[in-house]
């Protein structure tokens, strides 16, 4: 037995290597973002404490919601006081530190947990309870220890959604490339790049929970265009993968035109139509029955929220409306385009220029190659026999699921700015990070194709791209993160 | 067995890690220890719902007077948000308490619709009041365009040719300066254990040291498994 362990941990040296390189990073990324300041985590906090604590789960009181104010117990309100969130959530700066620092900050286990129901405000009350009971798992376990300790707990546990995602990422790249290096580099990529570690999973967020189901089920996907099985099990795993998924956040909306897609393209291809339609729909009806309830609750939210005030404007259609809006919208998708990559708190303008345009560049090849690889497949003979699955499907899966998250951002963009003349909205690159695999997977197809016309080998290209994404990672920890939250 | 072919693969690989290593962990240490030795940033400016409240003020501008708070010791560096065509009549000083001239210039950096100003650090400026005094020489004076922020601050609000404009203030950061890498390491090593609970404290530095083990080990690892595997293409093979 002990030596079937070290012949196994012999064979997967590099796997294990990566799982302590991970921890070890992912710990470090949790305790260098000060509290509170990880994406809107003062109200995801206030909601797992309100779960704990009530033991029931939280309903907005009708009024406008603000995210930087949620209803908040003692503790909560006296700790978020004492880091001076106030002062430091939306800056550039960052929190005082005194010429004589308290390292401990004593006092806080006498505060009440308990949050007033009656008049309860928090952005985050909108979303099912399902990260937050998970959440409510190392909130009970450090039950007895301050809110700071209790804070870095819950932080350490969205560790565990990352290696999720990360391993359906190598699952996702290994089934379509059929290349391990390929699928490391991905993973590598996907592992080291300063928003995953900054924003979704450095911190408490029901993102965490989110791109980890995004990516099973989108590796499920993907292995439908292998081979569609519409056997009862297979389809209430699917169901139950894409309920899960939907009840992490709703922008999992997206994989529901995306499933029917992937079914229904395998339906065609196999001449079983009417069989897969009703395979979809036994998916959509265990989907829905799971999510339904959290959904009506958001609908309601919405109408019943006075948070999107219509504006005056007699026509939203106004050519200078649109105008307007279309002109926000280039600027955004242009910010957008390294936010992705780059976005740490409010830093990401500290980062020098020469990084943002080396990401531009490889997304600007990454492009060209697929252009190329589209002229590949446009070009090649249809009525030649093929062997097994088309190379090309899984990556029009990549590139639809891009799309249809682009899609979906760009809706709501366009809504908030023509009828509220609101342009903030979707600014952040980490919105788009339950389809990184699918993101990097096409980048790097793009940029194998442009290594092969150029006749330079994929190694270089392997070992460039793993060169600065380390150089990225350790430049974002120590020359944005540290540097511009404790200096 | 070691033949000349395997020692010039060890040798490569060894190589490519030491360039990769010194790429991807060594520039950015030494860039954060010996290259970024301004800190404690504060201003209105910084406070990101200010940016969307901004005001541009463009008028006959003669001389802007500012208040300034220092949070720390060593104020170092100032950066000043306006569009100032003629630098040559530009005249920036700083004002202490006692209404002495401490620092003063005619030669700030201009980048963009940024005036930087960079000078001498003021030892003992830890929770001091300051006056910043900008003198514009230009007779054509439209040259200078500023951009304003709100401030609920009453000592913060900006005068322009000597007439104050409540609840408003100049659109400027102020900045301290390390004296070297060792005070910076003192400083980071005080801060970043600040707020934390006693595990975290004494376990960050351990961890930060492991980090750096794991880091150069699957560095070395994952660059040796791309070298030697045969199935990456050389180039020019189309698999798709």
């Amino acid at each position: 037995m002990s030596n079937r362990i070290i012949d196994w941990a012999k064979n997967n040296k590099i796997y294990i290597l990566f799982f302590f390189f991970v921890l070890t990073k992912g710990l470090l990324w949790t305790w260098v973002i000060p509290p509170f300041l990880a994406p809107d985590e003062l109200p995801h906090f206030s909601y797992t404490q309100y779960l704990a604590e009530e033991k029931e789960i939280p309903k907005n009181s009708p009024g406008k919601i603000s995210p930087l104010h949620p209803t908040l117990s003692e503790e909560a309100e006296k700790s978020s006081e004492f880091l001076q969130h106030n002062k430091t959530v939306l800056s550039l700066g960052h929190m005082d530190f005194p010429e004589n620092i308290q390292r401990t900050p004593e006092g806080f286990q006498t505060y009440s947990r308990n949050v007033s129901k009656e008049n309860y405000k928090n952005s985050a009350a909108i979303y099912s309870p399902f990260y937050y009971i998970l959440e409510v798992i190392p909130y009970v376990l450090g039950y007895n220890l301050d809110i700071f300790s209790r804070l870095y707990l819950m932080r350490a546990f969205s560790l565990f959604f990352l290696f999720i995602a990360l391993i359906f990422s190598y699952k996702i790249a290994l089934f379509i490339s059929k290349e391990n290096t390929f699928a490391l580099i991905v993973v590598a990529i996907i592992a080291l790049m300063p928003s995953i570690n900054a924003s979704s999973f450095g911190g408490i967020n029901n993102d965490a929970a989110l791109i980890a189901f995004s990516h099973i089920l989108l590796y499920y996907l993907v292995k439908i265009l292998d081979n569609l099985d519409i056997r009862i099990w297979s389809i209430i795993k699917n169901g139950i993968l894409l309920g899960l998924a939907l009840l992490t956040k709703p922008v999992a909306i997206i994989f529901i035109p995306l499933t029917a897609g992937v079914f229904m393209y395998k339906g065609f291809k196999k001449n079983e139509i009417k069989k897969t339609a009703l395979a979809l729909l036994g998916v959509f009806t265990i989907a829905a029955i799971m999510s339904i309830v959290f959904y009506i609750r958001l609908i309601d939210s919405i109408i019943n929220g006075s948070s999107n005030e219509i504006s005056q404007t007699k026509n939203i259609f106004a050519i200078e409306n649109i105008f307007l809006a279309v002109g926000f919208d280039i600027i955004r998708k242009f910010f957008l385009a390294t936010s992705i990559w780059l976005q740490l708190q409010f830093f990401d303008r500290f980062y020098p220029f020469y990084i943002k345009s080396f990401i531009f560049a490889l997304e600007l090849f990454g492009l060209i190659g697929l252009i190329y690889l589209a002229k590949n497949y446009f070009n090649k003979d249809k009525d030649a026999p093929q062997s097994g699955q088309s190379p090309y499907a899984p990556l029009v899966l990549c590139i639809a699921a891009f799309l249809l998250i682009s899609g979906f951002y760009t809706f709501l963009y366009y809504k908030q700015a023509l009828m509220s003349h609101y342009y903030d909205f979707a600014w952040f690159g980490r919105y788009y990070l339950p389809v990184i695999a699918p993101i990097v997977i096409i980048m790097l197809f793009g940029l194998k194709k442009i290594f092969h016309l150029i006749k330079i080998s994929e190694k270089v290209l392997y070992i460039g791209l793993l060169i600065f994404f380390l150089f990225l990672h350790n430049y974002a920890f120590f020359n944005i993160a540290l540097q511009y939250n404790y200096l | 067995m070691i033949t000349d072919k395997n020692i010039l693969k060890i040798n490569r690989l060894y190589t490519l890690t030491i360039l990769a290593i010194m790429i991807s962990l060594g520039f950015p240490i030494i860039n954060f220890l010996f290259f970024s030795p301004y800190y404690d940033r504060s201003g209105e400016w910084l406070h990101i719902p200010n940016q969307a409240k901004k005001e541009i003020y463009q008028g006959n501008i003669a001389l802007i007077n500012q208040h300034i708070y220092s949070i720390s010791r060593n104020l170092a560096r100032i950066t000043i948000q306006a569009r100032w065509r003629e630098r040559i009549d530009m005249e920036l000083s700083l004002m202490n308490d006692e209404k002495h001239i401490v620092r003063r210039t005619i030669k700030p950096r201009i980048i963009g619709n940024k005036i930087i100003w960079e000078f001498t650090p003021l030892k003992d400026s830890s929770n001091k009041t300051y006056d910043l005094i900008i003198i514009n020489n230009n007779q054509e004076k439209k040259t200078v365009q500023l951009s304003l922020f709100p401030t609920n601050d009453k000592n913060s609000s900006i005068k322009i040719n000597k007439q104050i404009l409540e609840g408003k203030s100049l659109a400027f950061f102020i900045e301290s300066k390390f004296t070297g890498p060792k005070e910076k390491i003192i400083t980071f090593y005080k801060r970043i254990l600040t707020y934390k609970p006693a595990l975290i404290q004494w376990l960050f530095f351990p961890t930060l040291t492991l980090f750096f083990i794991l880091f150069i080990g699957g560095l070395k690892f994952a660059i040796k498994i791309i070298l030697t595997d045969d199935e990456i293409p050389l180039g020019g093979k189309d698999d798709l």
